[in-house]
């Protein structure tokens, strides 16, 4: 195994792949390695998501492209150093449903970045819905179940999530106030401990992305009641979504690639191209299909689009779910 | 038996060459960042994540495990030489190993802590092997109220990490928890104590107040006392462990292995309880508990074997539920998903060579750990012998690029700053750091479990004593608060008698 | 009545740190005892404190006498600077920049150093920290200055 005895080679996988430094620089983008910043701690969904994408452009692009993690501040910190670097294609952001909808809104004017004007978008990578699971052995076994139960209880039902102002929150509030229950949120520190208390019966439900629970469905250590996509999603067919069981609820969760501001063009067009044709290959339908995403087909325009909307619709939410950061 | 056939399939897998190949060197990689302070297995898991994806599942998280314990080894060869804990566990391995270190006794605590870890390793991989799938109830039964009082009670026991006042201590890890509640609230996402600074939105790092407080300060110290550092360079006796130190270590490793591998099984912050739960221990129960403070063995050889056998048991939660207890074990999940394996209560039957092989090797990787790490223990104390005004500006610098990588952020580094003239004006006052560590690390679990348990209680406090487990913790809680302050008490009593 | 003096300053300071953080927790609510408020676990845990500030204080007036001990300023000041030197250069200066000042300024802290040997020094661990930091783990930090 000689791979192993260079370990340069051996760390950073793609980090020789160019030896060359190029003189010109706006001209023969890429140049040198390529920053990815990650707003999020290694390990999340996110982080493997952005490895995926790093790894892939780094073979399409012929450069290294290096994750850089810069968590902090609901996803603002990483996702800031990005929207005030230079416009050169050389420093690029896992954009994602918190820095670019939710904690806008949550941390109000403390982010001084627009999540519409001061980013290039440049193509959406994995969207994913929302799963509501409940112990196997719980008595709910769907969402009239849970309104009838939740009416019961003083303080209505005790409803996980991985934490105040995720999305996966946003939802059990939106949830709330259109069925007109009360409902006792347990926040949890990330997706894994409040699963633990799930399939512990510690609380009888939890609001997921999909990602992180489908593992557990299909074990069976915990069983699905609602799906928040418009239609049943395909890895999971016997889920009814929200809708079906008449709740006019849909929510999605999304990764994306995003850039500085004023991202000349051609480049812009490159990058769209190499991502949307590194998640089409088979081996990455596949392994997206694992994590229960569905890779993203939107042209940048769309895109953008689809971030402004996202920004007008979660900021009435947060208002009313009572998270704040201030 | 089947254990004897699981383990055979296990063996057999964990000792084909690529997989030995990999444990070494995963083992290797872990060993070396965890000497490096600040630079974590999470970050190095991370980095090598990409390289996995090509490679079997088996040797993929075989590799990782070896980082991950490679790297609970290498944080305690700086906590023993350079009074340098990169992590909680190795906070307390620095109380009795530096100053085994300053006696001239480096060589000794370097290799009880390697045999100590050893000698757990092995016991708890049998442990994981023979009743993993039967420890998961352990694990699952404990609710929040139950981890608040298990965390309520290393709280309390950690004031005995103390030499001094008592009530100093628990000053002290009041002041941790204290520290602990800066950044966003967990509950509400509202910002406490952060004075508007993103940095601090999620909390104080545990490496700046660790670098800052044990690191910085003891460089400063040190350079005020030349005195001090040539007993540190001069005296360095033999490498191996003395006939004495042997026979006292034995009771101490096994007690730590066995307080080790119950509180790895819990993955809500168990793990983190193992070493100093065993130090504690060893100050009250050792025939030598008077020289706990002045470079005991028995601190060092129970405190490494706990946490080398927690970081082993900590894996029952994540095999056979799918449940990461920490970070490092969120990417090696991520690295088993990104492979098409959800670990968890199937994976036994589905990926009988990936779990057999697992546990298998993490025998495997103890072994190469020994391997590796009793040759290099001569070299390492050779490092001591470096003169101190070339040794001070390496730890600096390290430090410091170790503290930035975490976040890639400055900001850590102007933290590690203040930390380290906190820590020097305390070392003044004789305020300890250790208890005010634990503090920090123990406070925002013990708040987050607090808080749940009340909320699901419907605000009825009487759950933290209708709940068995919760009810037992707690009474022993109160037990030791009162064993603690009564000596103390009396020994006031009997100075003013004197003087009276 | 023999003052420990470290007791005294320490009492004060758990109180002085206690108050600040009351003060401060003002801007939280403290909620019910079911639904904690933010403000909730720090009031009791500074309230402790500033107790257990008190007993310190008050047993120090007893138990000495412990003077307290003289600081020494010079090396506290120069090797807290050379971090923050080293905080300072090493984004836009570079790693090798920041190595060079950091042991420059730390190196003033011990007075048995010769310029020779700090140069030297800086030397290897800009040679060393190059193989671990930039070419084994590829930290992400530029090597030189980037102001240029």
């Amino acid at each position: 195994m000689p791979g192993l005895i260079h370990r340069r080679a051996f760390f950073a996988g793609t980090a020789l792949a160019v030896s060359a430094p190029s003189l010109v620089r706006a001209q023969t983008w890429p140049s040198g390695s390529i920053r990815l910043v990650v707003p999020f701690a290694p390990g999340g969904s996110t982080d493997l998501a952005a490895r995926l994408v790093a790894d892939g452009l780094a073979q399409r692009l012929g450069v290294p492209v290096v994750v850089e993690n810069r968590p902090g501040a609901g996803a603002t910190t990483g996702s800031q150093v990005v929207a005030d670097a230079a416009p050169d294609g050389q420093t690029l952001v896992m954009s994602n449903i918190a820095s670019h909808a939710i904690s806008p809104a949550l941390y109000g004017n403390r982010v001084r970045y627009d999540p519409v004007r001061s980013f290039t978008h440049i193509a959406m990578v994995i969207t994913n819905p929302s799963v509501w699971v409940v112990n196997p052995r719980s008595e709910i076994g769907n969402l009239a179940d849970l309104v009838r139960i939740a009416k019961t209880r003083r303080g209505g039902l005790d409803m996980a999530s991985s934490g105040a102002g995720s999305s996966n929150h946003l939802l059990l509030v939106r949830f709330s106030e259109m069925a007109g229950i009360e409902h006792t949120h347990v926040p949890f520190r990330g997706a894994g401990p409040a699963m633990t208390a799930v399939i512990a019966g510690q609380v009888p439900m939890m609001s997921d992305s999909l990602p992180s629970a489908a593992g557990h469905v299909r074990q069976g250590s915990v069983r699905a009641i609602a799906m928040s996509s418009a239609e049943r999603h395909p890895a999971f067919p016997d889920v009814p979504t929200f809708r079906e069981q008449g709740f006019d609820l849909v929510s999605t969760s999304w990764f994306a690639l995003s850039g500085p501001a004023g991202l000349p063009a051609p480049i812009v067009e490159r990058l769209h191209r190499e991502t949307m044709a590194l998640i089409a290959t088979p081996e990455s339908r596949q392994r997206f299909a694992e994590l229960g995403g569905t890779p993203g087909d939107m042209t940048t325009a769309q895109f953008s689009a689809f971030v402004a909307s996202e920004v007008a619709s979660w900021a009435p939410v947060v208002r009313s779910s009572g998270a704040t950061a201030d | 038996m089947d254990l004897f056939a699981n383990l055979y399939l296990g063996m057999s897998v964990a000792l084909s060459l690529d997989n030995i190949t990999f444990a070494l060197l995963g083992a290797f990689i872990g060993t070396a960042i965890g000497v490096l302070p600040g630079i974590g297995p999470v970050a190095t898991i991370s980095l090598l994540l990409p390289i996995t994806f090509g490679m079997s599942a088996t040797t993929a998280i075989i590799m990782l495990a070896g980082i991950y314990y490679g790297a609970q080894y290498g944080g305690s060869t700086t906590s023993i030489l350079l009074n340098l804990p990169g992590e909680v566990s190795s906070v307390v391995t620095t109380l009795e190993g530096y100053k085994m270190a300053r006696k001239g006794r480096a060589g000794a605590a370097l290799t009880i802590a390697a045999l100590g870890s050893f000698f757990a390793g092995t016991i708890s991989t049998i442990l994981v092997a023979a009743s993993g799938p039967l420890l998961t109830s352990v694990a699952l039964s404990f609710g929040p109220a139950d981890y608040f009082s298990l965390m309520l009670l290393g709280l309390i026991i950690s004031a005995v990490l103390a030499q001094g006042s008592i009530v100093k201590a628990i000053g002290m890890v009041v002041l941790g928890v204290a520290l602990g509640l800066v950044g966003t609230d967990v509950q509400t996402g509202q910002q406490r104590f952060t004075f508007g600074v993103p940095e601090l939105s999620d909390g104080i790092g545990f490496v700046a107040v660790a670098m800052g407080m044990f690191g910085i300060a003891e460089i400063i110290l040190n350079l005020e006392r030349p005195e001090s550092r040539s007993v540190l360079t001069n005296k360095v006796d033999s490498l191996w462990l003395t006939r004495e130190e042997a026979m006292r270590s034995i009771a101490p490793v096994l007690r730590g292995t066995t307080i080790g591998s119950v509180l790895g099984i819990l993955p809500g912050g168990g793990a983190s309880l193992a070493a100093f739960g065993s130090y504690m221990l060893e100050s009250k129960v050792s025939k030598y508990r008077h020289e706990f403070g002045t470079g005991a063995i028995e601190g060092v050889a129970g405190p490494e074997a706990a946490n080398n056998a927690a970081a082993q048991t900590s894996f029952i939660p994540l095999l056979t539920l799918g449940i990461p207890a920490n970070a490092v074990m969120a990417l090696m999940v991520g690295a088993l998903i990104i492979q098409g394996i959800q670990p968890g209560p199937r994976m036994v039957e589905a990926q009988p060579d990936l779990f057999w092989g697992l546990i298998a090797s993490m025998w495997v990787g103890n072994l190469m750990l020994l391997v590796i790490n009793l040759p290099l223990i001569g070299m390492w104390v050779k490092l001591l012998e470096v003169p101190y005004r070339y040794l001070y500006p390496a730890i600096l610098i390290f430090c410091a690029i170790g503290v930035y990588s975490l976040n890639n952020n400055v900001f850590d580094v102007y933290l590690t700053v203040a930390f380290g003239l906190f820590g020097y004006l305390c070392s003044k006052l004789k305020l300890e750091g250790a208890p005010l560590l634990i503090g920090f690390v123990l406070g925002p679990m013990m708040e987050e479990h607090l808080r749940r348990a009340m909320l699901l209680s419907r605000g009825d406090p009487m759950v933290f004593l209708q709940r068995p487990i919760s009810a037992t913790l707690l009474g022993i809680a109160a037990l030791a608060l009162l064993t603690m302050l009564l000596p103390a008490l009396r020994k006031k009593k009997e100075a003013a008698l004197a003087e009276g | 009545m023999k003052i420990n003096a470290k007791d005294v300053a320490s009492g004060a300071l758990l109180i002085a740190i206690a108050v600040a953080g009351l003060w401060l927790n003002q801007d939280h609510t403290l909620g019910t005892a079911r639904r904690m408020g933010p403000g909730y676990m720090p009031m009791m845990t500074f309230w402790l404190q500033m107790g257990l500030g008190a007993i310190v204080l008050v047993m120090g007036l007893f138990n000495g006498p412990d003077k307290l001990d003289r600081w020494a300023w010079r090396e506290l000041t120069l090797i807290l600077a050379s971090l923050c030197v080293f905080a300072l250069l090493l984004e836009q200066g570079g790693l090798f920049l920041a190595i060079a000042a950091t042991v420059g300024v730390a190196s003033l802290g011990d007075r048995t150093h010769k310029p020779l040997g700090v140069l030297g020094l800086i030397i290897f661990l800009m040679a060393l920290c190059w193989f671990v930091f930039i070419r084994e783990l590829d930290i992400r930090v530029n090597l030189w200055p980037s102001f240029f």
